[in-house]
This record gives structure tokens, C-alpha cells and sequence, in this order.
């Protein structure tokens, strides 16, 4: 199906080889030609559509750019962490739409690059705050107050935003650093005794298959709830994701592409969360003794 | 052209059918709470369960694993002699506790030889434990054969969690000595567990029962794709003991053991929703107490000619054990487990099992005995209402022993609360005689053949005992403060049990009768019993259980009695003890931990080699010291009590006392 689908879009009316004559030219580079980064193409075309905006972009796989003749103004949208790294190894200074990446890596890529740069980055990442309001809803007794958070040691840059969280309204948050040779799932043990949720937070280091296993079998053992950032978390045995979904930053992403083609810049800079989705395991709820009803109320406050 | 914008409108149709994520870089995790680990709420448990943590383990001081069952609400344990331990639930026990279920990881430790469990050889360290889930009441169609008044599930650390070496020395009085050194390793997705270990100790006072023993166990684990584990587990244990000499007769006896088992056990997770999982195993054991007695011209202190007149044979010594074997377990088991989105799970299975025993001392002349059973077993939990569930359950087993047998079991668990629940079960259970119950012939014989003494025999109708158990639970935890409790009150009726009865229609030389097992007792138990604890901490809390419980229990005594074939009865009510409790309290200050126990038990009589046994309270304390040292290493110093200052205290023979006993234990960890 995939090819059938990089076929459709390669070859669909707002798909051109002659992109040189225009003065406004959008190019959609997809990390690969895998269904992921196609659907995610698609959708970015349909919100564009749904906004009333008919314009034409150029989609291609990042591999195949250098046949590509890119102007100074044409707006590049980057569709995935890949095609983003790789444009941007090109150097150009087009005015850019970080679509599908992670936040980290956006914030890398344009660490040096010139400040009148334009880009903005629509994210995958949900921002932490709305994973600990979702948190400190679990917390419903005196004791069971605590919501943990495991980081790699080195992860400066998601401590320094957990710390400039605001205040919790309730329960405490205990934010465990774990050096570079330990496993995170063997310290945190006393930490999980009575807490009220673990939430997973971006950090290759502690989120990887191997350490997420044991952290995942740890919080079951400890009946600890798992807030995750990805579906794929639930079937795994968290109790909760707060993900991005594909329409959601899709969405995000043609409204900047509207905003653009309607006034030649980017209405917002930066990084650009989409509206979380919320999903919830009922076998793991009914496991940890958590009323289905209680967390079908849960809401995401910002 | 117009085909094309068909297509981009079919492909967006696609895109938008369902709410997808963006995860082009996120692997698969395996699935951790499988179908079958979801069992565990205690809130719509159709039993009642004690749950005892490794923090609690090591709260209590205790060095030897069948200890840590004082714990448990209606539970006692004794040490029957320095190498004998035995736990029995409600009463009627005795040195050999043959009406639970012992299950490690998985695999039944059940001696089919003994119809018990040998708690000295069970081929792993009370260190090596994660937690203990020990189920009060029937509960075959969840843990198989055997989980007859109750089931006692270790699992033991995870491989991937432990640490990387482990070494620990023990010094204490009664000449206890152990030292252990474990070493875990992980290779990309592989990884084991290796523990070697030697332990020592004189046993009781004045008593034959000093031993050693040396274990070896091997554990592994390979998570060879994202939804397949398989475990390997071997563990191995061999030693000598001394043994009690037999009517004062047979004397310097020694037990030899040696014990393996081999365990394999593969899961598949089907979904997040199936699981499917293969368990085997087999348990190889072999003892031998075979000790010779002295002439027995000695013996009668009669002239060897006398012997030699009476016998037809010459003087000569006897040969007598009472724990020479060689058994063998082999079990399969197949067992699929689904979860469904309202909330109904089941699981259901199959296995095979094969027995054999053969022994000089229970059953000389018959050679080895064997015996095939097959099983098929399962368990549904249906959601009735949003507060009203239901757990129903069997296990239909087939052997050559017996015959089939099915064992039920049904409950109702109301969640009035977000944290409180009522359940009511009803559960009936089967125990099958082990090969030892079912051909058990022992007697004493001269080389010509002359049975001098016949001491045991089973009688041809020998079936299985019969268990009918009521209870009503509740089950909770407070919002406010950190307290949870369980309670049950419970009736419990044993029926058909096997005891031995005095035989006097069979012809014996020394007696006069031979002791004959039948299915001739029956006990009725009832009670309430819990448990509460109060626990801000992981490792400072308080908790208390207790049982208070009231019963009959008899059994037939004598069988034909001349002249008429008259038979006896006779009650043995106090091997019901009244009432039990204990305490166990811990506080970690910093480095530093304190703890203490307190755990009773009313009069009773403990039935085989026990005697009638007056009440007791027995005080444990311990102290522990963690001493962190440089990189991820840590020692630790523990100083422990039991038994402070009570040297009059016994709990199972009156000439065992169990006198207090200290020790030093010095444990060095690097993570």
C-alpha cells in the first residue's frame, strides 16, 4: 500500500516538477518512503484543505533533494526527525516548519543557526506539564502523594523545564537523577513505594526498550501507575498516554503553512505542541484498582 | 487526472478513518503486565491472600524460608528438628505439611515421596525471594494438585534487577554457619543468576540433628524477541544430616540428600491482551537414613542360639530407614490467558505429570511405584456490575491412583468502595495420595524373609482427601493514613483425611496390630482471622495478624478389635490451637534499621512425632547496618535475635526446646 500511496502523492494535482516558475513554493520532505511519513504528508495536505487552501507543495523523500532546486523563499516543511537532520546539513536559510520532530532535536538543530532564521518545530513531544496535571489527578489520599519522574543525569535541558514547571496543586514531585552506569529500574525501587504515578518523560537514556521494560515492570510491581508519552506505552502496561496524535500536529503544522502563504511569515516561532490525546488502559486500571469512571474524567489543564 | 484526485481522497479517507500516532523512531515494548500478572487485585480476589515483600522478609530476621510463614494469618510453622521444617494452616499438622502447595517460580516443589514439602532442600536462598503470595483456602483450580488448605507462591528477585555480586557469611550459636556468593550478569537480552552456597548447624541440644548442605542454582532468562521470555532454572542441592535414631534401636543415623530440579518456562504474549505460556519441569530427589541396628541377640541380650531358634536364621543385624528414595517428578503444563475490554478475564490449560518413587525404607518389596495424572484446569473472572464481579474456577484431574476428581471453586466480590470490598467464596478441593500414601508397606525383615515387625501399611481403599471451604472477606485500605487490612471469617471442612489407624487384624510379632492408613479422620474448623498494617514507608512499618479459631477433629483409632470387629474413636480437638497472632514492626533511620517480632501460638497438639505443646510467645529482634562504600558497592552488618530470652520454649516436642539463638551476619553487595 505504501508505494501505492508515495505514488498517489508524488503524482497528485498539488505535486509538481516545475516548482522553479513559482514564487511561493512548498516543499514537503519526508524522512522516508515509509506509510508513517506518507500518512503524516497526507494529512498535512487534508488540514491544508480543510482550511481552504489549495496550494500546491512539491513532496519528496530527503534522500532525494539534491535533484531538487530549492529558492531562498520557498517554505521547507520537514516531515520526521531524519529529513530534518539532513535538510538542515544542507544549510540552507528557507524559512522551515519542523513537522514530526522531537523537541530536542529541534532545539539542537537550531542551536547555531542565525537568529533572523525562521523556523518554527511542530512537535511530537506533549510538554511535561500536561503529563503531571494528568498526574496529580491519580493522587487521591495523603500518602500515596508522590509523583515520580526518572531522568538520565545528563538531561539538563528536560530538568531545567520540569523545574520551571509551576507549583503542583497537590502531592510532591520526586525527580530521580540516575548517573550514566546505573540501570534506572534498580534505584528507583524505594522511590515507587507509595507513589502515585510515574511519568515518563523523553530521555533515550531511561525511555529505551531495555531500561522502559524494567522501569515498566517496577512500577507494576510497586502497583504504580505509568504515565507515558506514547500509545505504545499502554500495550506495555502503563496505565495512561498523553501522545500527540498524527492529525493533531498535522493540523498545527497547515496552519502555520496557512499563516505563511497568507502573510509570508509564521504567525508563532519556536516549538509548537499539538493537542494531546488522552488514552487509557481499563486491564491495567482494573489491575491497579483504579476506578474506570475516575479516570474517564481525567482532563488535561494547562 | 481525475483518477488521481480519487485516489488522494481515498488515501486522505484512510488517514483520517481513526486518530493514529506519530512514532517513527519509538520501538515496541514488551508487553510487562501480561493477561495472567493481572489476577493480582486483591479487591476482586476470589481468596483471601497475604502478600509478604522482601522488605518484610528482611524485618523479620528469619534465616530459614518456611519461618517466614508465622507471618500468615492462621499459619504455624515448627521445626520439627534442627533439619525439619513444617508449616501447616488451621491445624492437624505434623512434621511432614502435606495438604499445601509450595510453588517456585512456578514449579510445584511438592514431594511426591513424602507428600510434603522438604523445606531444606528447596534449592534456593531466602535471599534469592521477591515476595511470597500465600493463598489461605482451596485453591487447586489456580495453583494445580495439592493446593489443598492453601498455596505458597515464591517468586524470587528478577535476574535483571539483582545485584551483580552478592557475598554473605553468617555466624550464630547452635554452630550455624552459612556462607553464600551470587553473581547476576545481563548480555544483551540475556541474563542469569548464579548462587552457590554451604550452610552448618548443630540442630537442637542434645539431639541427633546437626547437618550440612551445599546448593548450587542456576537461573536465565532470554528475552529472545519483544513478546517471548524464556526461563531456565536449575538448582541443585546435596548434603548429610544427622537423623534421630528409630526406637532407640537403630542407631548413628545419618540422611544423605540430594536434590535437583530443572525448570523451563516459556511465555509468548500473544497481544496485550493474550498470553500464552509453557511450563516444565522435573524434580529429582534422593535420600538415604538406611542405618543397621545391632545384633539382635544384643539387642534382647538373649544368647545368638535363642535368636537363631526363634528366627530359623542367624543372629543378625536389622536394616531401617525412614527416609531412604528415590523419586522422580516430571510436569508439563499449557496454559492460555485472555483479558477482555469489559473487563472479563480467563485463563485456561492443560498438563501432564509423571511420578515415580522407589524406596528400600517405605516400600521394599514393590520396587518403583509410578503414576500418570493429567490435568485440565481453568478460571474466569466476569465483571457482573461495575462493583459486583464473580471468579469461577476448577481443576478436573485423571490418575492412576484415584479416581477423577473435579474441585470448584466460586466467588462473589463486591467493591462497595473505591478501596474496600466484601467477597464471599466457596471452594471444594481434592488432594490425591502421593505414591508414598498409596503403597506405603514398611516393616522390619530378617534375611530369611521372617517379618519381625510390621509398622505401616496402606489399605487398598486409601482415596483422596476431601476439603469443603466457606469464607466471607474484606478486603480494604484507608484513603487517609497508609492502613490495609484483610479479614475472613471462615468454616472449613476437612473430610476423609488420611491417618494412620491401629490395625488388629494383621498379624505382627513385636505389637500385636500394624498401623494401617485409611481415609478415616475428618476436622472442622472455624474462625476469623487478618491481618492489618501500617506502612508510610518501604521500610518502616507496623503489622499485625492473628486467627481466632474454634474446632472438632477426630479420627478412627483402633480397627478390629477382637471379638467383634469393634473399632474406636477418638477426638483430637487440640490440634486446633485456639488462637495465634503476631506483630512485626521496622524502622529505618537513616543507615540504620530496627526491628522486631512477636509472634504466638495457643496450646495445641501437633500429631506424627510432635506432642501436645503449651502455648508460646516468642520475641524476635534484629538491627541492620548499611554501610555504603565507594562506586555502587554497600555492606551490611545485621545482628540478630530469636526466641530473647525464653529457653523453655517448644513448639513441637517437648524435648526440643528451642533456645534462643543469636547470630552475626556480614553481606557484601556491589549493585
Amino acid at each position: 500500500m505504501k508505494y501505492w500511496l508515495l505514488f498517489f502523492l508524488l503524482a497528485s494535482p498539488f505535486s509538481y516538477g516545475q516548482s522553479e516558475n513559482s514564487s511561493l513554493t512548498i516543499h514537503i520532505i519526508l524522512s522516508n518512503s515509509n506509510t508513517i511519513f506518507q500518512q503524516a504528508a497526507a494529512s498535512i495536505q487534508k488540514e491544508l484543505i480543510l482550511l481552504g487552501d489549495h496550494s500546491e507543495q512539491n513532496i519528496v523523500v530527503v534522500d532525494k533533494i539534491a535533484n531538487m532546486s530549492i529558492k531562498p523563499n520557498d517554505l521547507i516543511i520537514t516531515v520526521g526527525n531524519e529529513a530534518a537532520e539532513k535538510f538542515n546539513a544542507l544549510g540552507l536559510q528557507n524559512p522551515i516548519i519542523y513537522a514530526f520532530i522531537e523537541k530536542s532535536l529541534a532545539l539542537n538543530l537550531n542551536r547555531s543557526r542565525p537568529a533572523e532564521h525562521q523556523w518554527v518545530a511542530t512537535v511530537t513531544n506533549q510538554p511535561i506539564q500536561r503529563m503531571i496535571s494528568i498526574s496529580e489527578q491519580l493522587i487521591n489520599n495523603n500518602y500515596k502523594n508522590k509523583i515520580v519522574i526518572v531522568l538520565s543525569e545528563k538531561n539538563r535541558s528536560t530538568l531545567k523545564e520540569i523545574q520551571s514547571l509551576r507549583p503542583l496543586n497537590k502531592g510532591v514531585l520526586d525527580i530521580i537523577k540516575v548517573p550514566q552506569d546505573k540501570l534506572a529500574a534498580k534505584i528507583i525501587a524505594d522511590n515507587l513505594f507509595n507513589a502515585a504515578a510515574l511519568v515518563a518523560v523523553h530521555d533515550d537514556d531511561i525511555w529505551s526498550s531495555k531500561s522502559a521494560t524494567l522501569l515498566l515492570h517496577q512500577a507494576f510491581n510497586y502497583k504504580v501507575p505509568v504515565v507515558g508519552y506514547s500509545k505504545k506505552f499502554l500495550t506495555a502496561g502503563a496505565l495512561i498516554s498523553v501522545s500527540s496524535a498524527t492529525e493533531a500536529i498535522a493540523n498545527e503544522t497547515a496552519k502555520l503553512i496557512h499563516h505563511w502563504l497568507t502573510d509570508g511569515a509564521f504567525d508563532e516561532t519556536g516549538i509548537v505542541y499539538s493537542d494531546a490525546t488522552l488514552n487509557i488502559n481499563k486491564n491495567i486500571a482494573r489491575a491497579l484498582q483504579l476506578p474506570i469512571s475516575r479516570l474517564n474524567s481525567l482532563r488535561i489543564e494547562e | 487526472m481525475k483518477k488521481s484526485v480519487l485516489f488522494l481522497y481515498y488515501f486522505l479517507a484512510i488517514a483520517s478513518a481513526q486518530a493514529t500516532e506519530f512514532n517513527d523512531n519509538f520501538p515496541d515494548l514488551p508487553i510487562i503486565t501480561s493477561a495472567s500478572r493481572l489476577t493480582e487485585s486483591v479487591l476482586t480476589s476470589p481468596s483471601a491472600v497475604t502478600v509478604i515483600d522482601k522488605a518484610m522478609i528482611e524485618a523479620t530476621g528469619f534465616i530459614e524460608i518456611a519461618d517466614i510463614l508465622r507471618l500468615v494469618p492462621g499459619f504455624y510453622v515448627v521445626h520439627a528438628d534442627g533439619q525439619t521444617l513444617s508449616a501447616v494452616s488451621h491445624g492437624a499438622g505434623w512434621e511432614y505439611s502435606n495438604r499445601m502447595q509450595l510453588l517456585i517460580d512456578g514449579r510445584s516443589t511438592y514431594l511426591s515421596a513424602l507428600s510434603a514439602i522438604d523445606w531444606k532442600t528447596l534449592g534456593i536462598h531466602i535471599e534469592d525471594i521477591e515476595r511470597i503470595e500465600v493463598v489461605r483456602g482451596p485453591s487447586a483450580s489456580a495453583y494445580g494438585s495439592n493446593s489443598f488448605a492453601g498455596a505458597i507462591n515464591i517468586i524470587t528477585r528478577e535476574i535483571e534487577l539483582d545485584d551483580t555480586f552478592y557475598a554473605h557469611t553468617r555466624v550464630g550459636n547452635n554452630g550455624d554457619k552459612e556462607l553464600l556468593l551470587r553473581h547476576s550478569a545481563s548480555y544483551d537480552n540475556s541474563h542469569y543468576r548464579v548462587t552457590a552456597s554451604r550452610r552448618e548447624n548443630d540442630g537442637f541440644d542434645d539431639f541427633q540433628d546437626q547437618a550440612s548442605l551445599n546448593s548450587f542454582s542456576f537461573f536465565g532468562l532470554v528475552d529472545y524477541a519483544t513478546h517471548d521470555s524464556l526461563n531456565a532454572n536449575f538448582t541443585f542441592t546435596n548434603g548429610i544430616s544427622g537423623s534421630e535414631p528409630i526406637d532407640d534401636i537403630f542407631y548413628d543415623r545419618d540422611r544423605k540428600t540430594k536434590t535437583w530440579s530443572s525448570h523451563l518456562k516459556w511465555s509468548h504474549s500473544l497481544s496485550e491482551k493474550e498470553e500464552l505460556k509453557v511450563n516444565f519441569y522435573h524434580n529429582y530427589s534422593d535420600e538415604n537414613d538406611m542405618t543397621e541396628s545391632h545384633l539382635l541377640s544384643e539387642i534382647l541380650e538373649v544368647d545368638p542360639a535363642i535368636i537363631t531358634a526363634l528366627t530359623g536364621g542367624p543372629d543378625q543385624r536389622v536394616s531401617a530407614g525412614e527416609r531412604t528414595l528415590h523419586s522422580h517428578r516430571t510436569d508439563i503444563e499449557f496454559q492460555y490467558s485472555k483479558l477482555n475490554d469489559n473487563g472479563m478475564q480467563y485463563v485456561i490449560g492443560a498438563g501432564g505429570r509423571y511420578d515415580s518413587l522407589a524406596s528400600d525404607s517405605f516400600f521394599p518389596q514393590l520396587g518403583t511405584a509410578s503414576d500418570k495424572s493429567f490435568r485440565l484446569f481453568g478460571n474466569l473472572q466476569l465483571p457482573l456490575q461495575a462493583n459486583l464481579t464473580t471468579n469461577f474456577g476448577g481443576l478436573y484431574e485423571v490418575n492412576s491412583i484415584d479416581e477423577a476428581h473435579f474441585s470448584p471453586r466460586i466467588s462473589l466480590n463486591w467493591r462497595f468502595s473505591e478501596q474496600q470490598s466484601i467477597r464471599s467464596t466457596i471452594s471444594r478441593a481434592y488432594r490425591i495420595p502421593s505414591l508414598l500414601e498409596k503403597n506405603i508397606d514398611t516393616n522390619l525383615t530378617l534375611s530369611n524373609g521372617l517379618v519381625l515387625d510390621r509398622l505401616l501399611i496402606t489399605d487398598d481403599s486409601v482415596g483422596a482427601e476431601k476439603i469443603t471451604s466457606y469464607e466471607l472477606g474484606y478486603v480494604g485500605q484507608a484513603s487517609m493514613v497508609p492502613i490495609s487490612w484483610e479479614f475472613k471469617a471462615f468454616k472449613e471442612q476437612y473430610d476423609d483425611m488420611l491417618v494412620f489407624v491401629e490395625d488388629y487384624a494383621t498379624a505382627d510379632l513385636i505389637n500385636g496390630y500394624v498401623r494401617r492408613l485409611l481415609n478415616d479422620g475428618a476436622m472442622k474448623v472455624y474462625g476469623f482471622e487478618g491481618e492489618v498494617t501500617y506502612r508510610p514507608e518501604q521500610n518502616s512499618f507496623v503489622r499485625f495478624h492473628f486467627n481466632l479459631q474454634h474446632g472438632s477433629a477426630g479420627q478412627t483409632d483402633q480397627i478390629h478389635l477382637s471379638p467383634d470387629d469393634a473399632k474406636t474413636y477418638e477426638s483430637y480437638n487440640d490440634v486446633i490451637p485456639n488462637n495465634s497472632y503476631g506483630f512485626l514492626a521496622t524502622k529505618e533511620f537513616g543507615n540504620w534499621q530496627f526491628n522486631v517480632g512477636v509472634y504466638h501460638v495457643a496450646a495445641m497438639k501437633w500429631i506424627g512425632r510432635g506432642d501436645d505443646v503449651d502455648s508460646y510467645t516468642r520475641v524476635d529482634a534484629s538491627l541492620i547496618k548499611h554501610i555504603p562504600l565507594s562506586g555502587n558497592k554497600a555492606l551490611t552488618i545485621k545482628v540478630g535475635a530469636q526466641n530473647i530470652g525464653n529457653s523453655d520454649y517448644t513448639e513441637f516436642r517437648d524435648d526440643l526446646a528451642f533456645e534462643p539463638r543469636y547470630y552475626l551476619s556480614l553481606s557484601f553487595t556491589e549493585f
